[in-house]
Order: structure tokens, then C-alpha cells, then sequence
């Protein structure tokens, strides 16, 4: 579970001001809204990576901003729009690189490790290319094998930045539908920034709507929502 | 990388210059040497001490004792021995090759530096057939390579206070690096009187104060001779490198050879330490109506202006009143040292043309066209 | 994979052992085991050839292996830290730093600076003044390149700071100031070995911290952060790191090129992986198989004439350089 409590989030000055916001384990959110309006931003501040200008979030009872890189490293993970590959670097190698929170300085993996990795990549269906090389990857393989890294995290929270805005149709769709099924399955909580209003209706369980004008985050659920409802309050 | 090396070394012959002299101490009564500062030789008791002195301040750097070989002296144990007469050496200052060139001994000089900068016909042999060795610079060269020459003792440009790491390995091999500060003296008998050194050290002594002996009184002539002349002709030295122009300044051996030669050098009041460099425009706005241009390094004034054209805005250009060397600089570098009456006579042959009996030129040379 | 990586560190040990083997024998291949051991232990001052071995072979020997080890894991540091496979310590100006201080010392004679610990102090500072000045601006410029070009100007800067220096400094500092340009394995004396295998161990113990960071590094800042690591702590052990390697070495060798650029590439393609722990372990041994083969044509050549270490590491390493540019750029 985390909870917002009555921030304002910005560089310098407030950027948005969300009052009290409560997003929970087992679901898929999606935040839309202007481009420039703050999207990024937001999901940096979950992150940890800028503070906030004022309140708190807390993950599972835990204020984000004050602890290690490390213990938030085991309460989010997070998923950018592009992995470009390494050359060298192994599928499962990437994946396992989601152990690290859990692992002493020297880094070195345990067999549970393996084991989780090994489960993950089994749910998510991607062993076929779990042994080849992250720069041979397919863009949509490329992505797929992020979300595994993150779930490999096994954090309460992924947040994904636009993780769709590189790939065609058909594996926008795909991942989509995965992140659906993860956050039921694997019960964490999914937040994901995105362009693609329709895919958001159809698989995200609640809009987060950014606001332009009290600059401020509406949460509706996708039961109540329709496509003109979002363009009406966000654009 | 290499063009810089030569650079440099021009630069430590001709336009490095002194610190003042340190006075002598009186109480040496056994002193063997008259002008030069930078070492001494010291009849002692069985023995002969040689001791080479630290330029910049005067202190003892290295003292030896030369000991006749089978013989049981009793040396003092803070003397560094060295047995003698030599059965060779190794030197990389080409001017050690011509003082020991004058007192024969030039077959056993078994080492030296890069063959390019060596006239020494003896050496060149030597080092066709691989008897002798060339060596890089005394910073950088293999000590293993050293011991192939079978030679104890080596000679080297010496920097004050810089003990370089080979230095301290050589020592350990039982190979004795030697200074040469001769580069250092103030006067240019001073200069000359190194080659004491290398007769102490192949047991040529006599041969040696000889020479010394007849180089002193003729230069000491010739400078008298000269004193006399009202006439000063002015003068100034050397060639543009990049956009430097070095010149000795006005209390080295070089400035002392033209003062000596009744001429009238243009930078004779530059004091202080180092060289003088000038740009080409400060040389010159000082010497456009000098009379007369020395140690130009090139044969013809064609070379000259190929060099560079503006050269022929010198008055002494444009009067020909221009000297090189006569043979290839290894020769000057290698002879002038310990030949300095004979400097110093071509000197004032050029300076007082008509004034005094004429005899051809030896060193130097007037530019052809 | 695994099985033929450690086929290649076990070849690679061999040829370090051979050339090892080679290079302390003066350029032939011999075993004197015996030699090298008593000139070590049981040293005896009137025995030539053990102060042949003990004063000029084996400390030779030991430089040329560490440096090569510390210049190529510098190298590997700074390429994965700028995510930039032309990144190196000589590339990026920190072997200059460490050259100016050096030239500063040698010039202007301060005598505690001419001390062993001193000029090691005082290479390693502006190793690392150079290394901070880089990581500062690699937080400004995005491109690769750029940082390159940073990295190029400050050696430009040092230049020119050094020429200023040699205008008011005398013939001999400004030679030998040039002749320790050209890089050498010859200045070390056998009594100054444990001073620099304290240091470079030290080096190599801080490096243990970096294992882990640098492998999640691979994929970017903000993916290492976002696991959990500390980067400003990170960056900056890092940056340390790279200035004792390259500030070391510098003191006692010269600004030697080419080595820490070239040799971590070579590794990247011989071992595939981007595990730096094995990294490390390869960039270490072809760094010090590369620079005793340079250091060996040095030997074997000089009977005819004397090269330059910086000309045989440039004659070998620009080639690397070239085929990196046009594979990766």
C-alpha cells in the first residue's frame, strides 16, 4: 500500500499538489494527463529520486524519503520506457540484476535467487530468450524482460514510464494484459504513466487523471470512466 | 620528441650560464688547479684526491681517490676509489671526447651518446665495429647494457641534485657516475683545465698540464693582444629556434670568449642565472646595426634566408660580417672546449681584421652566399 | 561461456607467467628461479648477477606487471563509470593532473615532494583534483563525445601550464621533465617495490566495494540508483579508485597512453561478459602481458635504437582505438 499524504511535488516550485491519495497492493493504475504536466516528475518522487516539497509517502507504514537507497530499493522498483540492451549482458543476468537489494556488498547471488528468477521468467513465459543476449533482444522481449527484473524486485510498487512508447500494437497490448495479470497474481501495486488512453481503459483497474487546473491527481475508477470523461477533465 | 633532445642540448652548450664563483678555499696548498671551479685535484699522500664540486653552492658532491692499481694505499674511507690508469670509460659529454682525444687515450672510450652528435673519427670506428656502445640520456639508459663495456667508470652531463634512479643502480653494480660540470665553468680555461681530469685518470698527467700549460699562456697572449685594441666592434650570437632566440648571457664562457676577444657583445650586462631568450623582434631592435653576427649555424647566407627571410634586415648580413663553423658542429662541440686560444684567436682574427698579422681561420668560418 | 572464460584466464596466466619469465631475464626465456630468489632473500652485495637481477631485472619486472594491471583496471573503472568504451585514464586528463603535479615538483624543487612518498602524495592528488574536474562535467554534457573533448582540453590545459613552467625553469628540469614523458619501467628501485604494492594493494582492496555497483552500472545511473546503491558514494570510491591506480603509476612511469584504454576493449571481447569481477581479473592480466610486451621490444630493440615506452604503447594501442570508433561509434 502506499499513501500520499498531502504533498506538493516539484523541482522548485509545486508542480502538483495531490490531498490524500491511497493506492493499493493487487492493483494496475494509470496516470494520464498533459504532456509536461508533471507525469515524470511524479513518478520520481514515488520513486524516491526527488524529495517532495511538502508531506509525505509512505510505502507499507515506511516515509520513502527517509530511508536507505537500499530499503527503498525493496519497496519500489521501477520500469523505464526503454532498456536498450548491453551487449554481453545475459537475459537472466538483467533479470537477476533485481536481486541486488537483497544481496551483501560483494553481490553475489544466492541460489533462492536463481530460483525466483528462474519462476518469474516461467510465469511471465519468457524462458525461449532468458539465455540470449540483452542486445540481441526484440524491443517488446526487451521490455517484458524489465517488468521480470522489477517483479524479481519483489517490491510492493512498480512504477513504469510509459513502458509502451516504443512498441507496436500488438505487444503494447501484450503488456498491457501482463500487467494486468501481475498485479492480481503477484498482488503488488502496478502505477504506470501512459499515452494510450484506450489500452488504459481497457486493462488499468482506476485512472489517476492529472488535473491541469488545480494541478492535482483525480482518481476514478475504470467502472466509472469513459474515454470523454478523461479527455474532459485532462486535456 | 627527438628535435626537442637537440634542442636541449644546444641549449645546455651554449646558453646555459653560471652562478658566481665560489671562492676557493686558501688552505688547499696542494691545489693542482688554476681556473676551473667545478672540480679539484689534490696531491695527497700516496694518492691523488679528485674531488668534482657542486656548481651551485660550492660543497664537495663527489670525492675520489685515484690509487695506482696493485698498490696498498691506505685511502680515507669516506673517498670513493677509483684505480688507475684506466683501462677504459664510458662518456656521454662529447666534449670529455675531445680533452681525452688530446691526450691519446680516445681507444679506450668504450660508451657514449647517440653517434650523431660524435666527430671523433676513433669513436665512429669503435662504434661501427660494436666496440663502443651509444647510450640514450643518463636518465634513461639500461644499466645491463653498461656492464657489456666492461667499464667502471662513466661520465655524465651533470645536473646538480639530481640523483636519477640509474645512478643509484649503476653504483650498485660498481659502475661510478661522474658529473661533468666542465659545461658549468665560468672561464673558458676553466673549461679546458677538465682535461687535468682525464690525465689524472689515465695516468697522463703529465701529458695533460702540458697541454693545459701551452693552451693558458697562448690565450692568456692572444687576450692581452687584444685588450689593447680601442676598438670594440659589436656583436651578437646564435639563430632564431621556433620563437626563441637563445643567447649565452653575460657571464658564461661564451660572453668571456667575446670580452676576451676585444669585442663589444651586445647582452655582456645580462646578469642572473639561465639564458637569455628573446623574441626575434627584441633582437632585433638591439642589433640591426650591430657589426658583427656569430654562431649562426648554417653554411651560405642562402640557408640562412631559407630559414627565415627576415635575417636580411641585419646590417651585418647585408655587410657579410656573418661566422659559422667551419666543419659539422660536432667538431666545434667537441674541440672548442679544450682548444679555447685557438677559439679565442679565430675570435679576434674576426673582430680586428687589418689590426692584427692574419692567419686563416680555424674553428670558424665567414658565410658564403 | 563460463568454461571458455576460464580457459582464457588460465591461457592468459601462462603467457603472463612466460612473459614474465622472459622479461626478468633480460629479453630470453630462462628459468633462474634460484637467481630471482636469492637476489631477493639471500642477497649478497659482490655477486653481479644477483645485483643485476635485484637492482634492474626484477624491479623492472614488477613495474611493468603493476602498472599494466593499474593503468588497464583504472581504464575498465572510468569506461563503465562513463559508460564510454574510449574512456581512460589518459584520454580523460588524469594522467595530466597527476603529470602537472609531478612537473610542479620537478621544476620548482621542493624537496619534500622529491621524497618517494611525496611525489607518490602529490601525483595522486592531482589525479584526483583531474578525476573530480571530469566527474563534475560528465553531469552536464549527455554526449559521449563531449566528455572526450573535456577530457582532451584538460590535457591541453596541462600542456600549457607545463610549457608556462618550463619557460622560467632550467635546461636540465626541463629535460629530464621531458625524458620522464616518454614513460619508463626502468626508474623504480628495487627498495621502493613494497611502498607501491602497498599502494596498489590498497588499490585492489577498495575495488572489492566496486564489484557489485559496477555490474549493475552496465545499465545506466539511474537503474543502479533505483537498486539500491548510493551513487554519490559510489562515484566518488570510484573516482578514488582510478586517481591511486593512475596517480601511482604516473609518479613512477611517466603519463603512459594507450594502456588503459586499449587493454579493457580487449578484455570486453575476449571474455563476453560484462561480470566485472572476471573483468577485472582479465583486465588486470592482459594490462600487465600488454605492457611487458612493449617493455620487451623495448629490450630487444635497443641494441639498435632506443624507443620510447609511449611510442610502442601508441603504435599498438591507436590501432585498438580506431577499430573501437568504427565498431562502436
Amino acid at each position: 500500500m502506499i499513501e500520499l499524504k498531502n504533498i506538493e511535488i516539484g523541482y522548485h516550485s509545486a508542480l502538483l499538489s495531490i490531498e490524500n491519495l491511497v493506492l493499493e497492493t493487487g492493483k494496475f493504475y494509470a496516470i494520464i494527463g498533459k504532456n509536461g504536466i508533471g507525469k515524470t516528475t511524479f513518478i520520481h518522487t514515488v520513486l524516491g529520486l526527488i524529495p517532495t516539497i511538502k508531506g509525505e509517502i509512505d510505502i507499507n507504514g515506511q516515509n520513502i524519503h527517509q530511508i536507505s537507497a537500499n530499503q527503498r530499493a525493496k519497496l519500489v522498483a521501477h520500469v523505464p520506457s526503454k532498456f536498450e540492451g548491453v551487449q554481453h549482458l545475459s537475459t537472466r543476468d538483467f533479470i537477476a540484476m533485481g536481486r541486488a537489494p537483497y544481496t551483501n556488498f560483494l553481490g553475489k547471488l544466492a541460489e533462492e535467487d536463481w530460483k525466483l528468477v528462474d519462476e518469474i521468467s516461467a510465469e511471465l513465459g519468457i524462458e525461449s530468450f532468458l539465455h540470449k543476449d540483452t542486445s540481441e533482444l526484440s524491443d517488446g522481449e526487451r521490455q517484458i524482460a524489465s517488468i521480470a527484473k522489477a517483479l524479481v524486485q519483489k517490491t510492493p510498487v512498480i512504477v513504469l514510464d510509459e513502458p509502451t512508447a516504443f512498441l507496436d500494437y500488438a505487444n503494447r497490448m501484450s503488456v498491457q494484459k501482463l500487467l494486468q495479470k501481475v498485479a492480481k497474481n503477484a498482488n503488488v501495486c502496478i502505477i504506470q504513466s501512459s499515452h494510450d488512453l484506450e489500452l488504459c481503459l481497457e486493462f488499468a483497474d482506476e485512472m489517476l487523471i492529472v488535473e491541469p487546473n488545480k494541478k492535482t491527481i483525480i482518481p476514478i475508477n475504470r467502472a466509472n470512466c469513459s474515454k470523454e470523461k478523461v479527455i474532459e477533465i485532462a486535456f | 620528441m627527438k628535435q626537442m633532445i637537440i634542442l636541449l642540448n644546444l641549449f645546455i652548450l651554449f646558453a646555459c650560464n653560471q652562478k658566481q664563483a665560489i671562492k676557493q678555499s686558501k688552505n688547499v696548498s696542494t691545489d693542482l688547479i688554476k681556473y676551473a671551479q667545478n672540480f679539484k685535484i689534490i696531491q695527497q699522500k700516496g694518492f691523488v684526491e679528485l674531488q668534482i664540486v657542486n656548481p651551485e653552492n660550492g660543497s664537495v658532491e663527489r670525492d675520489f681517490a685515484l690509487v695506482q692499481r696493485n698498490s696498498n694505499v691506505e685511502i680515507p674511507k669516506n673517498l670513493e676509489q677509483i684505480e688507475v690508469p684506466l683501462k677504459s670509460i664510458i662518456t656521454l659529454s662529447g666534449t670529455n671526447i675531445g680533452m681525452i682525444e688530446k691526450i691519446k687515450e680516445s681507444a679506450k672510450i668504450k660508451g657514449v651518446s647517440n653517434s650523431k652528435y660524435i666527430y671523433n673519427q676513433t669513436v665512429l670506428k669503435g662504434i661501427k665495429s660494436k666496440k663502443v656502445l651509444e647510450f640514450d640520456d643518463f636518465s634513461v639508459l639500461n644499466p645491463e647494457r653498461v656492464l657489456l663495456t666492461k667499464s667502471k667508470i662513466l661520465f655524465h652531463t651533470g645536473f646538480e641534485g639530481n640523483t636519477t634512479a640509474n645512478e643509484e643502480k649503476l653504483s650498485k653494480l660498481g659502475i661510478l657516475c661522474i658529473p661533468n660540470y666542465d659545461w658549468k665553468e665560468n672561464h673558458p680555461l676553466g673549461k679546458a683545465e677538465w682535461i687535468k681530469v682525464f690525465g689524472y685518470l689515465f695516468g697522463k698527467e703529465k701529458v695533460a698540464e702540458a697541454y693545459f700549460e701551452r693552451v693558458e699562456k697562448n690565450y692568456l697572449q692572444l687576450s692581452k693582444t687584444a685588450k689593447k685594441f680601442k676598438k670594440k666592434p659589436t656583436v651578437f650570437s646564435g639563430m632564431v629556434y621556433g620563437d626563441t632566440w637563445y643567447m649565452p648571457a653575460g657571464e658564461s664562457f661564451g660572453a668571456k670568449l667575446l670580452a676576451d676577444a676585444g669585442a663589444n657583445y651586445v647582452a655582456k650586462n645580462e646578469k642572473g642565472t639561465g639564458s637569455m631568450y628573446y623574441s626575434f623582434e627584441q633582437v632585433f631592435k638591439q642589433n640591426q646595426n650591430t657589426d658583427f653576427w656569430v654562431n649562426v649555424e648554417v653554411p651560405t647566407k642562402k640557408e640562412m634566408l631559407k630559414s627565415n627571410e627576415k635575417y636580411q634586415y641585419f646590417k651585418a648580413f647585408q655587410s657579410n660580417n656573418l661566422f659559422s663553423y667551419a666543419h659539422q658542429m660536432n667538431y666545434f662541440w667537441e674541440n672548442s672546449a679544450v682548444e679555447p686560444d685557438r677559439v679565442l684567436s679565430d675570435l679576434i682574427q674576426i673582430f680586428h681584421r687589418g689590426e692584427v698579422k692574419s692567419e686563416s681561420l680555424h674553428f670558424y668560418r665567414k658565410l658564403t652566399e | 561461456m563460463r568454461m571458455s572464460r576460464n580457459i582464457v584466464s588460465w591461457s592468459l596466466i601462462i603467457l603472463l607467467l612466460a612473459l614474465i619469465l622472459i622479461h626478468v631475464n633480460g629479453g630470453i626465456f630462462g628459468f633462474n628461479f634460484g637467481k630471482i630468489f636469492s637476489s631477493i632473500f639471500h642477497f649478497d652485495a659482490n655477486d653481479q648477477s644477483l645485483i643485476i637481477y635485484r637492482e634492474l631485472r626484477i624491479p623492472r619486472t614488477f613495474m611493468a606487471i603493476f602498472a599494466g594491471m593499474g593503468l588497464s583496471i583504472a581504464g575498465l573503472l572510468m569506461q563503465t563509470l562513463f559508460n564510454n568504451p574510449l574512456a581512460g585514464p589518459s584520454v580523460l586528463g588524469i594522467t595530466s593532473g597527476a603529470s602537472l603535479c609531478v612537473a610542479i615538483t620537478m621544476m620548482t624543487g621542493i624537496s619534500f615532494f622529491t621524497s618517494d612518498i611525496g611525489i607518490v602524495m602529490i601525483a595522486l592528488i592531482g589525479a584526483l583534483i583531474f578525476s573530480l574536474i571530469i566527474l563534475f562535467f560528465s553531469m552536464f554534457v549527455k554526449s559521449q563525445i563531449s566528455l572526450l573533448l573535456i577530457g582532451m582540453m584538460l590535457g591541453s590545459f596541462t600542456s600549457a601550464l607545463i610549457q608556462v613552467l618550463q619557460v622560467s625553469s632550467q635546461a636540465n628540469q626541463i629535460k629530464a621533465f621531458t625524458l620522464w614523458g616518454f614513460g619508463s619501467m626502468q626508474q623504480v628501485n628495487f627498495n621502493q617495490i613494497p611502498l607501491i604494492f602497498g599502494v596498489f594493494i590498497a588499490g585492489v582492496f577498495a575495488l572489492i566495494f566496486l564489484i557489485k555497483p559496477l555490474n549493475l552500472l552496465v545499465i545506466g545511473e539511474k537503474p543502479t540508483q533505483l537498486l539500491g546503491i548510493q551513487m554519490k558514494s559510489f562515484r566518488m570510491l570510484i573516482i578514488v579508485v582510478t586517481s591511486i591506480f593512475a596517480g601511482l603509476i604516473t609518479a613512477y612511469c611517466g603519463p603512459i597512453s594507450f594502456i588503459g584504454l586499449a587493454v579493457p576493449n580487449m578484455v570486453k571481447l575476449l571474455y563476453k561478459t560484462q561480470n566485472h569481477l572476471q573483468l577485472i581479473i582479465g583486465s588486470a592480466l592482459v594490462g600487465a602481458c600488454t605492457l611487458l610486451f612493449c617493455d620487451l621490444l623495448i629490450l630487444w630493440i635497443e641494441p639498435y635504437f632506443v624507443l620510447p615506452l609511449n611510442a610502442v604503447t601508441a603504435l599498438i594501442g591507436a590501432p585498438v582505438v580506431v577499430w573501437i570508433i568504427l565498431k562502436k561509434f
